[in-house]
């Protein structure tokens, strides 16, 4: 049953809708040719039982007055056709006068009446049934006033003939009826789901940090015009507020930059100045606070301005290997220095085209990490793998792990996995940085823990 | 040298004046931009720092504006701004480089150490040459001393180059991660530190009088006659 819904679900609107109107058409056409078809049979069955009445009594009559010569003088010219029989028999069952076409000849025409009160009913009707014909014969009997009997019978072909035609001109009409609702299938797949599909189309590029994509179907029905002018109205505020956030940034940077940079003159006069060994002391000390302040209000400015798509980037084409190679290079001796093996993964060298200082910074902020992390003699490696147009870059170390639950939270700001952070010190915003830059670039981030012990983090950057 | 400075912040106009005139430059300071780009054009300076956000005109209207007049000397942008984008617009309107606030003082006189140089000459080295005890071979990046030989790696041979190149002066750690490795942020882990340390341990081993202090706070000086 689910997988029944899931096949129909599957299945594109406008043939869904032809699908129904099919059913509802066909439907129709069939409900009404069993209507009418009984009812044709039914008015059919009554008219063939009056012609009979009426003409055993025309035939009676002319018997009475005639005998059988008035009957067969005047039975032939009443232009019956091949559906019309008469036949005369007297009181035992012995055929004395019969005119009929040899089809009616072979169909099982009874003996005798049935026991009837003639007095009260001067007519019997019966309909014998011929073995191995589907030809319906109904007979009417009449008590002649000499004791005989008069047949008259009559087939049923004229009346399927009448039906035959009926059923053929409901059917074209059927079909006339189909072809019309046609008509609404078009319209829908013309005027609805195309502008859908634009909509669909120009909504892929939504994502896209510069936020200047809309939803566009010239052609669309007004509904859907209304739709799209609503979105596009909701995103234009989008847009307006991360540009104004944008520059609210840029405004916030500058206003917190030129006092640290004042505060660091003055530490720089102080380092220099003194005599004093503590005053130096505290002084460098003071610097190196100073310098990691700056860089913290600037990881903040770019993961405001990554997580709300107003981070602007500078894209040049890159080759993924030489930018893993010059990390590893720049990551060796500090790593060497841990008792740690750096190393590379060769691939297929793969360009694209990413704003290389961010896409820098984030490797270099897991490999910071993995470095943190990893237990003395460990191992990190980096390897990137080809994925559609982009890549997926890799991070793995040999330490520790990320515990499952924590393999969401860790990405997010100013948190830290309980157990294997604790060791390092510092604001925890170095996976958020990355993920802000894998994010301005469409792309994603995750961790995965290795079979073979470890974390593999990783970074998805589509090309586009 | 002789320097001029547009910034509009008065702390950080007088720190700068007296740091450059502790390192022995001479130097202007004026804050405003409109008529600053006057009196460069009537005064003969070797290299202008500039801040980019100035009330009256902004940095980048004021190179551009240096560049239409025909003024060919070094500039340097100071900026609040950290970005790419920032940097290379900073370049494309004729900047020679881009320092982010906060700086330490050493940067900014390295860098204007590296502008002069560039402007003064295309310097291209000798094949070989002496410095203190030892023969550099640049070709193949091997240091000499006397009978000991020790080959230096293409990022150690760059960073040994570069404090040569300003010998005598702290060079930030900022400043060799950006002429070195072209990282223009702070990349966590102490990699200069490490590689500093590995660089100082094949000095030694060689048995050559190349040092390279550390000094908290501020940076790494080279020098060659200490041992």
């Amino acid at each position: 049953m689910p997988f029944k819904k899931t096949l129909f679900d599957r299945i594109p609107s406008q043939w869904r809708l032809a699908v129904l109107l099919a059913l509802f058409v066909g439907t129709s056409i069939a409900l009404t040719l069993a209507l009418v078809r009984s009812t044709v049979s039914r008015d059919l069955q009554h008219l063939t039982s009056r012609i009979i009445v009426d003409d055993l009594v025309e035939y009676a009559a002319i018997y009475a007055a005639n005998g059988i010569e008035g009957v067969a003088d005047v039975f032939p010219a009443g232009q019956h056709g091949d559906s019309n029989g008469l036949r005369i028999t007297a009181a035992t069952g012995e055929l004395l006068y019969e005119n009929m076409p040899k089809s009616m000849r072979d169909l099982s025409w009874p003996k005798l009446p049935h026991a009837n009160e003639w007095q009260s009913n001067p007519t019997v009707l019966q309909q014998p049934v011929t073995s191995g014909k589907d030809t319906l014969l109904t007979v009417g009997t009449t008590r002649l006033h000499d004791g005989n009997y008069l047949w008259f019978g009559r087939t049923d072909e004229e009346s399927r003939r009448y039906q035959h035609n009926i059923t053929i001109y409901l059917w074209l009409a059927g079909i006339l009826a189909a072809a019309v609702a046609l008509l609404p299938v078009v319209w829908y797949s013309h005027e609805v789901l195309m502008p859908i599909r634009a909509f669909t189309n120009s909504a892929r590029h939504l994502h896209l940090p510069e936020g200047t994509a809309r939803l566009m179907a010239p052609r669309a029905i007004p509904e859907l015009k209304t739709l799209a002018s609503v979105v596009n109205a909701g995103l234009d505020q989008i847009l307006s507020l991360s540009r104004e956030l944008q520059g609210t940034n840029d405004q916030l940077a500058h206003e917190l930059r030129t006092p640290l940079a004042r505060i660091r003159g003055n530490l720089e006069s102080l380092l220099d100045k003194s005599d004093n060994a503590e005053a130096q002391d505290a002084a460098a000390r003071s610097l190196e606070e100073i310098d990691r302040a700056a860089q913290l209000v600037q990881s903040i400015l770019t993961i405001r301005a990554g997580d709300h798509g107003a981070l602007r980037l500078y894209k040049q084409q890159t080759s993924v290997h030489d930018l893993l190679y010059n990390l590893v290079e720049l990551f060796t001796p500090a790593a060497e220095d841990r008792g740690l093996t750096l190393g590379i993964k060769q691939g297929l060298d793969l360009v694209l085209n990413i704003d290389r200082e961010l896409i820098n910074q984030a490797i270099s902020n897991l490999l910071d990490n993995a470095l943190a992390y990893t237990p003395r003699g460990g191992r990190i490696t980096l390897r990137w793998q080809a994925e559609g147009t982009g890549a997926v870059l890799f991070v793995e170390d040999t330490g520790p792990g990320v515990h499952p639950e924590e393999m969401e939270m860790i990405w997010e700001r100013y948190n830290r996995g309980s157990s294997i952070f604790t060791r390092h010190p510092g604001i925890g915003l170095g996976l958020s940085l990355v993920r802000a830059i894998a994010m301005s670039h469409g792309g994603s981030v995750g961790v995965m823990n290795r079979v073979t012990g470890g974390a593999s983090f990783w970074v998805r950057l589509p090309q586009c | 040298m002789r320097l001029v400075l547009v910034e509009d912040d008065p702390e950080l106009g007088r720190q700068m004046t007296a740091w450059m005139a502790d390192a022995g430059h001479h130097l202007t300071w004026l804050e405003q931009g409109a008529a600053a780009v006057d009196w460069i054009c009537n005064h003969s300076c070797d290299a202008a720092i500039l801040d980019v956000g100035l009330p009256d005109l902004d940095g980048f209207a004021m190179v551009e504006s240096l560049r239409k007049r025909g003024m060919q000397l070094p500039v340097i942008f100071l900026t609040a701004r950290a970005g790419v984008p920032d940097r290379v617009r900073g370049l494309a309107a004729g900047a020679d480089d881009y320092l982010t606030k906060p700086f330490a003082a050493e940067e900014l006189l390295a860098r204007l150490d590296a502008l002069y140089r560039r402007a003064a000459q295309s310097q291209s080295l000798p094949d070989r040459r002496w410095v203190g005890n030892s023969v550099l071979d640049p070709v193949r990046r091997r240091i000499s001393c006397g009978e000991e030989v020790v080959d230096l790696q293409p990022r150690e041979w760059t960073l040994l180059d570069v404090l040569m190149k300003h010998e005598g002066r702290i060079v930030p750690k900022q400043f060799l991660l950006e002429q070195v490795w072209d990282i223009h942020f702070d990349p966590g882990t102490n990699v200069v530190d490490a590689m500093i340390c590995r660089l100082r341990r094949k000095l030694e081993s060689a048995g050559s009088n190349l040092s390279i202090e550390t000094i908290r706070g501020k940076g790494y000086a080279f020098q060659k006659d200490l041992v």
